[in-house]
């Protein structure tokens, strides 16, 4: 972690006088941003009333400009949220994040956060800067009032723009044409627009002063909830100095870059507070029956005694605690994430007293930690892959440790963190000549998902050993994109095994294909094929439905001829499930 | 506000301008009484039909009355007591009543609304009797600074004034009625045997124990007397129509019908189905297939039938139809198979029994699944069991589960043993892999060597791959661990507030399995894949605010799949003698328990308070007609090609 996390106190500031120019302060600005929201939720048609505001000074800052594309930064510095008559400071809507936006189009490209934050949180920040987005207003012709339609998460939506003058415009939300498909839980009828309309003031730069109000109705499909909201959002450019302790001034041009907040400072919890002593934990924990203990009673007895989890490894050593004690045990250290855990889970798992059992438990509690590891604990993961003194149980589980970090890289994934592992297991693909720990290290690498090592795993695509093709295939599978389906798509004509071929195209389906790809698979799916490429072909082209409209009829004729019920089911299912 | 200003000052005004002092005064008070924001109950009418069940439906015509206010999303709370206890309603914290529902109205306009509410009278014993159904406006207090609270309930009962109220009349006679709402196959296909993999003779309930259908109905039952039925299924092919077969919970066997109870009365019950076919509709659907259609499709008719002493009020809604596409299936030999092309022919010749025919279960002479495809000196043995258990657009388990043995006279003989396991899971119509394991030994008799692999993987991630040749081979693979994953998770932001959803899966998983190759013999032997996972789902406003959402107390399956297998071809090269065996078993429990949508919300009490309260609305309340232990492929024998 860098020197500038150091300085990251928890209100998410910085002390006065640390704030170094950039290229791109002219246009820098803040101004305060608040919106307050009331929300009537009906389910079951029992009505229910919340009322929430969000208010901070939201600091605006133009970042890395590339000729393709430029990044915005924001950060709602201060931010307080209220829900109902509680009010908080919120970390959470503190964190800087920047909006990548395409120079020729104007549209958002991507976001990028200053921490690693839970998806549905990332939802949130990108909300108020969807309600503040015009970069594409810079490509309309505004000198008539004209109406396009765009998207937000909820669907495809008309909007109305009409200039007021050279600096202001009213931009209105007309109707909801289609509710986004396939990526909520929940199953919305057509969102309602009741009424919105929003004042914008540009300035040189962004926004002088936004104002409107938005009333919006969501029903489930079934009626059962109801979610009605009514909300005004104001934001006005303030004269003052930009607040210079806000984290964004700091944060390098590129986002890329940009050093991750800790989840404590991004989700602060309150101080533990422990037992006596260690003893006392100890004594405490071995009379409770962990199997059936309320979950929420031992994460907080782990939490508050964290200071205590080390003395663990000689409790269990020592058989204090019967076997489903300790399977919840493990998961609970995992999710526990504290110094401590993470310390004691490795030595569990290193430790060649304790039985494979329990340490592959350990193992698999380390899948759930969201905080990085120590580079010394990390370091004696790695290592001991390439110890020489190791039994048979042991070489699994140290195969199965890589597995592990892979998966702790994904969940961690853009964190420098996360790339230091999935460095590591590149730099130990290519160093280590002993082909089972090659096989691992590519399945460590697919667990990442991490592309930046695809090149690295592309080189095995052609190794002379098929197993190891299949996993390259595989890896390459998890982290689907043009580059990585180019070079499946370039193996797949020369690759004579059928477990490698079956590989390639079953990862080959996790891409959204081009007809001419399409087509390529189809010609695998036809009877001529062998069963497993048919079965694996046909699995491909089935994930295609949402895209090609034409697939069912494309894989209907297959139904005449095959007979295998392994393959029979998965042509059925792609072309009768899902009802 | 600015209304009440205006009250104030308007008598002054008006005073200063009339003579007629009396005239004034009355408007003056009108202006004062009908100007202030408030919300009345006018008027409940009284339902046409004046006699009613417990757990009957109940729909009541009202109407309110609205003075300056627009407020959205107004509940009204309905109650019913008996006539003569209706003084409860304002002296008693807990009257003698019967909740009946609420209505919900989207917005308040000023003036007379009327509205029509859907209700119901609960399923429990209420005494026959004369009642009064009574009301009250805005039962969560969403109306801020309301001037009169009094007027929002029923009232003038004490003064013989009824307008505000329903009077209904409660007969506890045996009024019901049963509605088949919605009938669905599994994944909505179904494959069944090809021609000569199954007998086809058999008319009564099949002995097998796999499922041929699994799949789910939806069911209401209204009135409160009669809480069980029975249901039958017929299958229509080609103009003939043949009753299929249950499996009874806990009976451990096929029958004609399968008996349901009703948990509830409010909603659509969920009732899976384990369907089993005899040989004679497999036969008839053998013949209907023509291999050159497009598709080929049956009709699945199911009967609610009503077994009481009383009649059913209506029996035309009992019944459901629906077209299920089908398909025959075989198995291939895999291509891996160094005699794949030998055997497949003798696969071909499908009516060339008894190879290739159905695994004879060694222990009670049943007929398994497998399929066994024998040739001079190869052999191939496979058996696979998928299906859809659960509703796919709430929560639903597909296991798939695949065994094999194969065995080719090549190079001193070469023998694979393997089986495997994976669920995928359904939430809300999306989906995830799971779990999965996959055992597997490949012994090669020319290099005296075993090549063997074990793999587990959860949620796409790969956690053992294991892939070794070696000459002797001792391994064991006893693991499992606890496990709690969000699979599933959207946030939705109106403008800035968030609504998120997530679901996911707690509970264990693990491999319990021995893998050895000892003088020419591998054998698999174990729990090849153990599970045991429960659903979780949230939803509602991301901030800290429980108002509404989802909630699960539910098993989403409980599985162990036991293997046992070996090859051994030490007797090859000088007997001319494979031998080999291969049970496979599996116990699953899927589906089982409570998943519901909840609300807890401040409900007027009919007397003083304004408590909160917790509704639900139950989507699957299931007990375990998926609790099942069944072979999947028990077969042994010697494979001697001497000649």
């Amino acid at each position: 972690m860098s020197r500038l996390t150091l300085f990251m106190v928890s209100a998410l500031t910085l002390p006065f006088g640390s704030v170094s120019a950039s290229a791109n302060d002219n246009c820098t600005s803040w101004g305060n941003f608040t919106t307050s929201a009331s929300t009537q939720m009906t389910t079951l048609n029992s009505p229910s009333n919340n009322r929430l505001s969000i208010s901070g000074a939201l600091v605006y800052r133009p970042l890395l400009r590339t000729e393709k594309a430029y990044w915005l930064g924001l950060q709602l510095h201060k931010a307080t949220l209220s829900v109902d008559s509680n009010t908080a400071k919120s970390p959470l809507y503190q964190v800087p994040f920047a909006v990548k936006v395409g120079a020729q189009s104007g549209q958002i490209l991507a976001y990028h956060f200053a921490a690693k934050l839970k998806s549905e949180d990332e939802q949130k920040l990108i909300a108020l800067y969807q309600a503040m987005h015009i970069e594409h207003l810079k490509h309309l012709d505004l000198t008539v009032p004209v109406t396009v339609e765009e998207n937000d998460n909820m669907g495809r939506y008309k909007v109305r723009y009409e200039r007021v003058d050279n600096t202001s415009l009213i931009r209105q939300k007309l109707v909801y044409l289609q509710t986004t498909q396939g990526s909520n839980l929940f199953n919305f009828k057509l969102p309602e627009v009741k009424a919105d309309t929003f004042n914008i003031q540009q300035n040189a730069c962004w926004i002088s002063l936004l104002e409107g109000e938005n009333k919006t109705y969501v029903e489930s499909e079934k009626g059962d909830i109801r979610i009605n909201v009514q909300q005004q959002v104001s934001y006005k450019t303030s004269q003052q100095p930009v607040p210079s302790e806000a984290l964004l001034l700091t944060l390098p041009l590129d986002p890329k870059k940009w050093p991750m907040l800790p989840s404590s400072v991004v989700y602060p919890k309150p101080a533990p507070n422990p037992l006596q002593d260690v003893q006392t934990f100890i004594n405490t924990l071995t009379a409770l029956d962990l199997a059936s203990l309320d979950e929420k009673t031992l994460e907080q007895l782990l939490y508050d005694n964290q200071a205590y989890l080390l003395s663990l490894q000689q409790a269990i050593r020592d058989g204090l605690f019967n076997d489903k004690a300790l399977s919840r045990l493990f998961l609970k250290l995992g999710q526990n994430d504290s110094t401590n855990a993470h310390q004691l889970l490795v030595n569990l798992y290193l430790d060649g007293e304790i039985a494979p059992k329990q340490r592959f438990r350990s193992l698999m509690a380390l899948k759930y930690i969201q905080n990085p590891l120590s580079e010394k604990l990390a370091e004696q993961i790695f290592s001991q892959l390439d110890s020489t003194e190791l039994s048979d149980e042991e070489q699994l589980l140290s195969r199965s440790a890589m597995m592990v970090m892979g998966v702790i890289a994904h969940n961690q994934s853009g964190s420098d963190f996360a790339h230091k592992v999935t460095d590591t297991l590149a730099d130990k693909l290519i160093t280590t000549r002993d082909q089972q720990k090659q096989a691992t290290l590519l399945n460590a690498l697919g667990n990442s998902r991490d592309m930046r090592h695809q090149d690295n795993i592309n080189k095995y695509m052609s190794d002379d050993n098929a197993e190891l093709r299949r996993r390259a295939a595989e890896a390459l599978g998890k982290m689907p994109n043009p580059q990585s389906l180019k070079m499946l798509e370039t193996r797949l004509g020369s690759e004579q095994n059928n477990k490698a071929k079956s590989a390639i195209l079953e990862a080959m389906g996790n891409n959204k294909l081009s007809h001419r790809q399409l087509d390529t698979l189809m010609a695998y799916t036809q009877k001529s094929a062998s069963k497993s490429l048919r079965l694996s072909a046909i699995n491909a082209v089935a994930k295609q439905q949402s895209d090609d409209v034409d697939v069912k009829s494309k894989l209907k004729p297959l139904l005449k001829k095959e007979r295998d019920q392994e393959v029979l089911r998965a042509l059925m299912q792609a072309i009768h499930g899902g009802n | 506000m600015r209304t009440k200003y205006l009250a104030l000052v308007l008598p002054l005004f008006l005073a200063a301008c009339s003579s007629d002092d009396n005239a004034l005064k009355v408007t003056v008070d009108d202006q004062i009484t009908t100007d202030v924001e408030n919300v009345a109950l006018v008027e409940i009418k009284n339902p046409e039909q004046g006699l009613f069940q417990p757990g009957q439906p109940i729909s009541l015509d009202f109407t309110i009355n609205t003075t300056l206010l627009e407020t959205e999303h107004v509940g009204v709370t309905f109650m019913a007591i008996p006539k003569d206890k209706v003084e409860q309603l304002k002296t008693h914290d807990n009257p003698e009543g019967y909740n009946l529902g609420v209505h919900y109205i989207a917005q308040l306009t000023p003036g007379e609304q009327s509205f029509t509410a859907q209700l119901m009278l609960p399923n429990q014993e209420m005494p026959s009797g004369e009642y009064l159904v009574a009301g009250y406006v805005d039962s969560a207090r969403s109306i801020e600074n309301e001037q009169d609270l009094e007027d929002n309930a029923s009232r003038g009962h004490e003064s013989g004034d009824f307008t505000t109220y329903a009077q209904v009349t409660v007969d506890s006679s045996k009024y019901h009625d049963f509605v088949m709402d919605k009938l669905v196959v599994g994944d909505g296909y179904a494959l069944f045997p090809y021609i000569g993999l199954r007998e086809t003779t058999s008319d009564n309930a099949p002995e097998h124990k796999e499922a041929d259908l699994i799949g789910h109905f939806d069911a209401s039952k209204f009135g409160s007397g009669v809480n069980s039925a029975n249901v039958s299924a017929t299958i229509t092919i080609n103009g003939e129509t043949l009753p299929v077969h249950f499996w009874q919970e806990g009976l451990n066997h096929y029958d004609d019908k399968m008996h349901i109870e009703f948990k509830d009365h409010e909603q659509s019950h969920y009732f899976p189905y384990d369907i089993a076919i005899n040989g004679v509709l497999l036969g008839k659907l053998q013949q209907a297939y023509d291999e050159n259609a497009d598709s080929n499709s049956f009709e699945l008719t199911m009967t609610l039938e009503d077994t009481s002493e009383y009649d059913e009020s209506n029996t035309a809604n009992n019944t459901l139809t629906i077209e299920v596409p089908y398909s025959l299936y075989k198995n291939e030999v895999p291509d891996d198979h160094p005699m794949a092309d030998e055997l497949n022919q003798v696969a071909a010749q499908s009516n060339a029994m008894p190879y290739p025919y159905a695994a004879r279960a060694i222990n009670d002479n049943v007929d398994t699944s497998a399929v066994v495809v024998k040739g001079q000196d190869s052999l191939f043995i496979m058996d696979m069991f998928a299906n859809v258990y659960g509703d796919k657009s709430k929560v639903a388990v597909v296991p798939l589960f695949t065994s094999s043995l194969a065995y080719a006279n090549v190079n001193g003989g070469r023998a694979t043993a393997a089986a495997s396991g994976a669920f995928s899971l359904y939430m809300f119509n999306q989906s995830k892999s799971l779990f999965s394991v996959g055992a597997y030994g490949n012994a090669d008799g020319g290099a005296g060597t075993i090549k063997y692999g074990v793999n587990v993987s959860l949620i796409g991630n790969s956690l053992i791959d294991e892939s070794q040749t070696l000459e002797a081979l001792n391994k064991s693979y006893g693991l499992d661990w606890e496990e709690e994953q969000k699979l599933f998770s959207t946030t939705f932001t109106i403008v800035i507030v968030p609504i998120s959803v997530s679901a996911g899966v707690k509970g264990s998983v693990g491999i319990n399995t021995d893998l050895k190759y000892e003088d020419q013999r591998f054998s698999i032997g174990g729990d090849v894949l153990t599970a045991s996972l429960e659903a979780y789902a949230t939803a509602g406003i991301d901030l800290l605010i429980a108002s509404g959402g989802i909630g699960v107390d539910f098993l989403i399956i409980s599985d162990t799949l036991s293997a046992e297998a070996y090859v051994d071809i030490s007797n090859v090269i000088s007997n001319s003698e494979f031998i080999y065996g291969i049970d496979v078993s599996n116990n699953m429990k899927a589906i089982e328990g409570e998943f519901y949508l909840w609300v807890k919300y401040p409900g007027y009490e009919f007397c003083c308070s304004f408590p909160t309260r917790e509704a639900t609305k139950t989507l699957y309340n299931t007990g375990a007609l998926y609790d099942k232990t069944w072979q999947l492929v028990n077969y042994q024998d010697t494979l001697n090609f001497a000649n």
